[in-house]
């Protein structure tokens, strides 16, 4: 698929940012975790495919927005600012992984790192927002959760892109 | 078909490294709240002073002064009012103390009992 900025896939965009958004809330809804903030992060699937389709840029700008309006949906302007940096670094090291190392590493090994990108980068805002350094003892656990969750999405990830996007997205 | 990469295992070896690596170091940085002392006061002075880390087996003390009887245990953990000669007994029902601050106090009998030692940084809740 072109990754040039056009109509059509700036409506694909668009769909994509809906997608998201409903992930998002379904996933707010439903997805009861045994420790707060820990989810599975299906929204990371969205992410990742649309890194594969329309390059980097326009993936983070994609999950930025969808945080945005998805933080509006299902919380207030706390989870507005966990969610918006999550998504933007997650996005960031998910686009530059993939840049640098996508042949060698799989789609799962993308989500892996775009997982615990996001739990870190809330961390570090939980850190700034209760100014305290003692919410980090919260890290090892996110960062095991983070593990489970990435490898969960980026085998989600796989099986769609193998299925809806007839492109060279190997594994 | 080969699902995972070698460089996929390296992270996931990594991040579990780093998990544990950071688990080690926040278990040493990061002691916990617990009461080191505890400070008996009989009318607003120093009655007795017992150091948590020495007792072993609960103990149980006699406050036995000119305005009154108490019987206090104290144990590893924290403190306990067995009996009093007050009237209300309100420091018997105040039950056992484990926490840092927490103060059992017997007004007839002007006897209060306080956990002391330094408090950490503790959160109360963490919401999303």
């Amino acid at each position: 698929m072109k990754k040039k900025t056009n109509t059509r896939s700036i409506g694909i965009m668009a769909l994509f940012i809906s997608i998201g958004l409903v992930l998002q809330y379904i996933e707010s809804r439903i997805l009861i975790t045994p420790l707060p903030g820990g989810k599975l992060g299906l929204t990371n699937i969205v992410s990742i495919i649309n890194i594969f389709m329309f390059g980097g840029r326009n993936a983070l700008l994609i999950s930025v927005f969808r945080s945005f309006w998805g933080s509006l949906l299902t919380g207030g302007v706390m989870t507005m600012a966990y969610s918006v940096t999550g998504a933007f670094f997650s996005s960031i090291s998910m686009w530059f992984i993939k840049k640098i190392l996508y042949p060698k590493v799989s789609i799962i090994g993308i989500s892996i790192i775009g997982a615990a990108t996001h739990n870190v980068s809330q961390l570090i805002v939980a850190v700034i927002f209760y100014s305290s350094v003692y919410v980090m003892s919260y890290l090892p656990i996110l960062l095991v959760l983070s593990l489970v969750s990435g490898f969960i999405t980026g085998s989600a990830t796989h099986i769609f892109a193998k299925r809806a996007l007839k492109e060279d997205i190997r594994i | 078909m080969k699902i995972l990469t070698k460089l996929d295992k390296l992270i996931i070896v990594l991040i579990l490294l780093l998990s544990i690596l950071s688990y080690v170091v926040m278990a040493l940085s990061i002691a916990s709240n617990v009461p080191n002392s505890v400070v008996i006061t009989v009318n607003g002075k120093l009655y007795a002073n017992y150091d948590l880390a020495e007792i072993k087996s609960p103990e149980i003390i006699r406050i036995n002064t000119e305005f009154g009887k108490n019987i206090l245990k104290i144990t590893s953990d924290g403190a306990e009012m067995l009996d009093a000669d007050c009237k209300d007994k309100f420091d018997v029902k105040c039950g056992k103390i484990t926490k840092i601050g927490q103060i059992i106090i017997c007004v007839p009998n002007r006897v209060s009992v306080e956990l002391k030692g330094t408090i950490k940084e503790e959160i109360d809740k963490v919401t999303y």
